[in-house]
């Protein structure tokens, strides 16, 4: 192929700067259009009717009220016993009454193990954010991570340690006899195997326990799995370079990404900090080293919506691609290849109607940045793509991107496939006399085609320790209660140069035991359990095997105690990446086969992980990312797939592979591949508690331990319309303006602002020329002296993940509402992130915003409120004062950015019969934030609670209030620091320069309202002829 | 014959039996949500003060501040 352009294969219009959130608001769909009218929508009024109202008479009416106002006094009195409240006798010394105390720790949400400090009040833990002394995290922590604090206080945690009787019943049994029973089942073994099935082990301490207990019991064998895992990708780099694991990335580094079918943004490796390094390279105050990102996809991800240049493509094509790649290369003398001579990009780029532009891009700055750009192919892709991609970044010379002071380290490996069917036929055969699954869920998570739930049943006995029930512990004979992470002591090790330490916050809440304490005491090796028994062995382990390595020079004692107040202990450790590319590595890459019909795509949950949190409200609320889709997972398809197949969204399809089929509804999604499906895993479980059970659908039965491709990638699936509709629910039709569609709405409105970086550097003004607006008020300018609050929301940086908004629930005690209140638009977020699509539907450009409460100085919701119950403070806050609503909701109308949220009901009685209401889950609610009750408007207070608590600090301090003083809870989550706090006043700091930042402007900034949340605009880096 | 009709509706409307009997209802139901049982049914509900009990763990390190600022600048 010459250097010439490649020919385009578009056949598609330009895309227009029109933006949109969905099909029904693209193609003007009248119910749409009506329902943009209303407040409320349809249904929500359902049920009255002035006809039908009581033939009361006023005189009744009013002996009536006065009846009842009289029983109402009568009943006050006793409204809300909460109980005594003693003060301390003799007050810990770390305790300051009203004062938070933080413990560091880490996190076991997933196998990341992120540093993590957790804020408590009086004892109780109430919200988690990262550890700023966490070299990998930084002082940011994932959504689960910040939602894991609900599952510490999840009403329906196992307490007591269970038996199955006869009757196939669990009855209670005391610790005493169910480690009597299972010792002597264990002790009885014989030669016969005990199996112990984990998740990923991160903890050295924990593993060394595992290899007391196997020196104690005579055949001990352990099963290590992760539902997701890069054990193909590790593979592939041991094949390509002959040992070691795959390395980290120098995001930060990049000038040029390309991400093919990886969500490195999303659920791909440590999202907190490739998300960090990554926006590192979207400074607007470093233009000059502004990354490009390339993605190449099936379906649209988190990734995929930060991208400068996306492409759609099916994932058992990215092969191919690839090689076409490698060849187009190997033509313009980058390497001399013949592997890939029978590849070519042009024809493939025909075959698979791909846009010729984005091509010649990528090609041109894939070689223009020759050891500057990293070539990324995600986890799920099979072994073929990864060994080509290592030699696409080899021949590029990109390895010099792969971080070489740092590697990923696991305690023990996964084990293979064959490992575990070992496992599967040794059951079969009888020959296990226990199975200990060690707070994993096998059951749900291991491939289908192993039947293993089968298997379980010809186990001498099973036992299962646990946090909560789920499909394991439900087919198990003894399922032991263990402690939360925030109970527990350990330690972990997931990279070189650091151990991150556990420490237990609380005391045991019920009767539950650390698991490595439960192994332990059943080895005889340090007595019978007691709380400290883990503790100590922990202590002896560190102060054993690991302190001296560390030639520390204090007494091990406060070593230790350092080490768990920092919560991490740094070590000098060498890294060995091996840089020897293996030739014969390429004799992996065969000529590729005829494609399937259909592909099927199976996916890790942005919000449940594997599944582990499907019981956690706050995170199946979570609007996903990229679909805004609520309570379910869905099956994504294009636009073209479902004409084709004849469905629309909320249709059930049937997916069927082989003897697995599932009934799915369907959601389209624009960017979505043709014939392609893609399904979140971690849904429809059965045993997981009363919010998570019976919630989406079970895709895991397509997992197979024998694949073609991948395990998360199913050729050859066959998809037909099954009849009928599951009604999916979605946040991205919500709060749309009553205003007639016309082309470039949203850019008329000027609510998003984007530019080219080209742009930018020609005319860094662009922004401000569109910001001309007469602008006259009736009301005079206040004064506002003193600090002044406000926000800038970095658009570069934000990615739309999220995780803002989980912190802001956690932070403000802000209610689940569940499934049916959120389809009525009463989902209680404060923080919502809008997501509008621009351009065409099958390549269509994403912008996200942070929507929040502006704070305006002249709200246009204060001058409606009949009570003052919303009112503006001093220091430019929008104030709510809960106890003056009544409910008229004239605020919520007249809110132009509608940020405002009604308790419609007292969720926490609404909400699953009274689940909220629970002893337990009250002690989640934050004691500095009023929790809210039926009737009451509330919305973003730009973390009043915690500008009240700064102003007392100087207050007592005897100095004056800085703006850098207070963090937000958004802020604080914010992986990519995209959001801004400070005082609008202070024009030396930091804050003032993004508040007055050239790319700065309001949402709705003609309406004069004068809101205090600067949006920074988005620059696309995008090449020059498209600025 | 005003004066009569007005006493009429008078006895129609006001009934001092009605008015004393309502009195006595409500006070009667006064007291009886201030005594067991119904005083433990209506309160039992929101009332919090369970066995659930919170303790710290003393061999735990704490920090008194966040540490650097979480947020960089």
């Amino acid at each position: 192929m010459s250097q010439d352009k490649l020919e385009s294969n578009e056949n598609i219009k330009q895309p227009d700067s029109n933006y949109w959130r969905s099909f029904n608001e693209l193609y003007n769909d009248p119910v749409f259009i009506e329902n943009s009218k209303h407040e409320f929508y349809n249904g929500v009024t359902d049920g009255f009717s002035p006809n039908e109202l009581s033939g009361l008479s006023r005189r009744k009416f009013l002996a009536l009220l006065g009846a009842s106002a009289a029983l109402a006094g009568a009943g006050c009195a006793d409204y809300r016993d909460k109980g005594e409240i003693i003060p301390y006798n003799q007050k810990p010394e770390e305790v300051t009454l009203g004062k938070p105390t933080y413990y560091a720790s880490t996190c076991t949400g997933c196998s990341l193990s992120c540093g993590i400090l957790i804020k408590t009040r009086e004892g109780r833990p109430i919200k988690i954010d990262g550890n700023p002394d966490h070299p990998v995290n930084q002082g940011k922590i994932c959504a689960k991570g910040q939602a894991n604090i609900l599952n510490l206080y999840d009403p329906e945690r196992l307490s007591t340690p269970l038996r199955r009787n006869n009757l196939g019943y669990f009855d209670n049994i005391s610790w005493e006899i169910a480690d009597k029973e299972i010792l002597n089942k264990l002790n009885q073994a014989g030669d016969k195997e005990i199996a112990i099935i984990t998740n990923q082990i991160t903890s050295p301490s924990g593993l060394k326990i595992i290899e007391e207990f196997k020196s104690k019991f005579s055949k001990v064998n352990v099963y290590t799995y992760d539902l997701f895992n890069n054990s193909i990708k590790d593979s592939a780099w041991a094949k390509s370079y002959g040992s070691g694991k795959f390395p980290l990335i120098q995001w930060d580094a990049a000038k040029v990404v390309l991400s093919l079918e990886g969500d490195f943004l999303g659920v791909d490796g440590n999202k907190i900090e490739n998300a960090r390094l990554f926006s590192q390279g979207r400074d607007i105050d470093a233009i000059e080293k502004f990354n490009r990102l390339y993605v190449v996809e099936g379906n649209m991800s988190l990734t995929g919506m930060n991208a400068d240049y996306r492409m759609r493509l099916r994932p058992d094509a990215q092969y191919e691609f690839v090689m076409c790649l490698i060849n187009e290369l190997s033509k313009r003398g980058i390497s001399s290849s013949i592997i890939t001579s029978q590849y070519s990009l042009q024809d493939f780029a025909k075959r698979f109607s791909l846009p010729g532009k984005f091509l010649n891009h990528l090609v041109n700055d894939l070689i223009a940045n020759r050891g500057k750009a990293i070539v990324y192919s995600g986890s799920t892709l099979p072994e073929n793509v990864h060994i080509a991609v290592n030699y696409l970044n080899e021949i590029l010379g990109n390895t010099s991107l792969y971080r070489k002071d740092s590697t990923i380290q696991q305690a023990m490996d996964l084990s293979l496939t064959d490992y575990l069917k070992n496992l599967i036929s040794s059951l079969d055969d009888g020959k296990v006399a226990a199975v200990i699954h060690y707070d994993s869920n096998p059951a749900y998570h291991l491939p289908s085609d192993l039947n293993y739930r089968k298997a379980l049943s010809k186990a001498g006995v099973v036992i299962t320790l646990t946090v909560s029930e789920n499909e394991s512990s439900a087919i198990s004979d003894y399922v032991l209660p263990i402690h939360h992470n925030f109970e527990s002591w350990g330690d972990a090790k997931t990279r070189s140069g650091f151990y991150s330490l556990l420490q237990p916050v609380i005391s045991p809440i019920t009767d539950t035991r650390q698991k490595e304490g439960i192994l332990l005491s059943w080895t005889g090796i340090a007595g019978s359990y007691d709380e400290t028994l883990y503790h100590k062995y922990l202590l002896n382990n560190w102060e054993k095997n690991i302190y001296p390595g560390l030639n520390s020079k204090m007494s091990f004692q406060q070593f230790w105690n350092s080490a768990l107040h920092d919560g991490i202990v740094l070590v000098d450790e060498k890294v060995n990446i091996s840089t020897e590319f293996i030739s014969s590595s390429l004799n992996e890459l065969k000529p590729v086969n005829k494609y399937s019909d259909y592909v099927l795509v199976l996916k890790e949950s942005f919000a449940l992980g594997d599944g582990r949190f499907a019981n956690n409200g706050f995170m199946q609320e979570l609007p996903h990312p990229v679909s805004k889709v609520t309570w379910d997972n869905y099956a994504a398809i294009s636009e073209q797939t479902s004409k084709e197949l004849n469905v629309k969204n909320n249709d059930l399809i049937e997916v069927k592979s082989g003897n697995n089929k599932l009934n799915i509804p369907v959601f389209i999604q624009p960017g979505c591949a043709d014939r392609m499906i893609e399904i979140e895993l971690g849904y429809g479980r059965e045993k997981a508690g009363v919010v998570g059970s019976s919630v989406g659908f079970n895709a895991n039965s397509f997992i197979k331990s024998q694949f073609s491709v991948s395990p998360w990638i199913i050729e050859g699936v066959s998809v037909t319309k099954a009849g009928g509709t599951y009604n999916l629910v979605s946040t991205q039709e919500h709060h749309a303006f009553d205003i007639e569609r016309v082309q470039d709405l949203h850019k008329k409105r000027h609510i998003i602002q984007e530019g080219t970086l080209e742009t930018y550097k020609k005319n860094p003004k662009f922004i401000q020329d569109n910001r001309k607006h007469e602008l006259e008020s009736v009301y005079k300018p206040f004064p506002y002296d003193g600090v002044k609050w406000g926000m800038a929301i970095d658009m570069n940086k934000c990615i739309g993940c999220g995780e803002c908004i989980v912190a802001c629930n956690v932070e403000n005690n802000v209610p689940i509402v569940g499934k049916d209140q959120v389809e009525k638009g009463r989902e209680m977020h404060w923080l919502r992130v809008d997501r509008y699509y621009s351009g065409t539907i099958n390549e269509p450009s994403v912008s996200t915003q942070i929507m929040l409460c502006q704070q305006c100085d002249q709200a246009p919701c204060e001058n409606v409120c009949p009570v003052v119950a919303t009112n503006h403070s001093p220091d430019g806050l929008n104030q709510m004062v809960y106890n003056r609503c009544v409910g008229t909701r004239y605020c919520s109308n007249n809110c132009p950015y509608k940020v405002r949220r009604f308790n419609y009901f007292n969720f926490r009685d609404h909400f699953r019969d009274g689940y909220q209401e629970q002893p337990l889950l009250a002690l989640l609610n934050n004691p500095e934030v009023t929790v809210r009750s039926r009737g009451v408007m509330e919305k973003c207070t730009f973390c009043l609670q915690r500008i009240s608590d700064a102003r007392s600090d100087a207050i007592r301090e005897n100095r004056p209030l800085k703006g850098s003083d207070v963090t937000t809870a958004c802020q604080d989550s914010c992986s990519t620091n995209a959001i801004k706090f400070g005082d609008i006043n202070d024009l030396e700091s930091d804050f003032s320069k993004f508040r007055n930042h050239e790319l700065g402007y309001y949402v709705l900034e003609e309406l004069n309202v004068k809101p205090n949340v600067t949006y920074l605009a988005r620059l696309r880096n995008t090449h020059s002829e498209e600025a | 014959m005003e004066l009569q009709n007005s006493k009429k509706i008078i006895d129609q409307k006001f009934s001092r039996k009605k008015i004393l009997k309502t009195i006595g209802i409500g006070s009667i139901s006064f007291f009886a949500l201030k005594i067991f049982p119904l005083n433990y049914l209506l309160t039992g509900k929101n009332n919090i003060n369970s066995s659930i009990k919170i303790k710290s763990n003393p061999l735990a390190v704490s920090r008194n501040k966040k540490g650097s600022n979480n947020v960089a600048r």
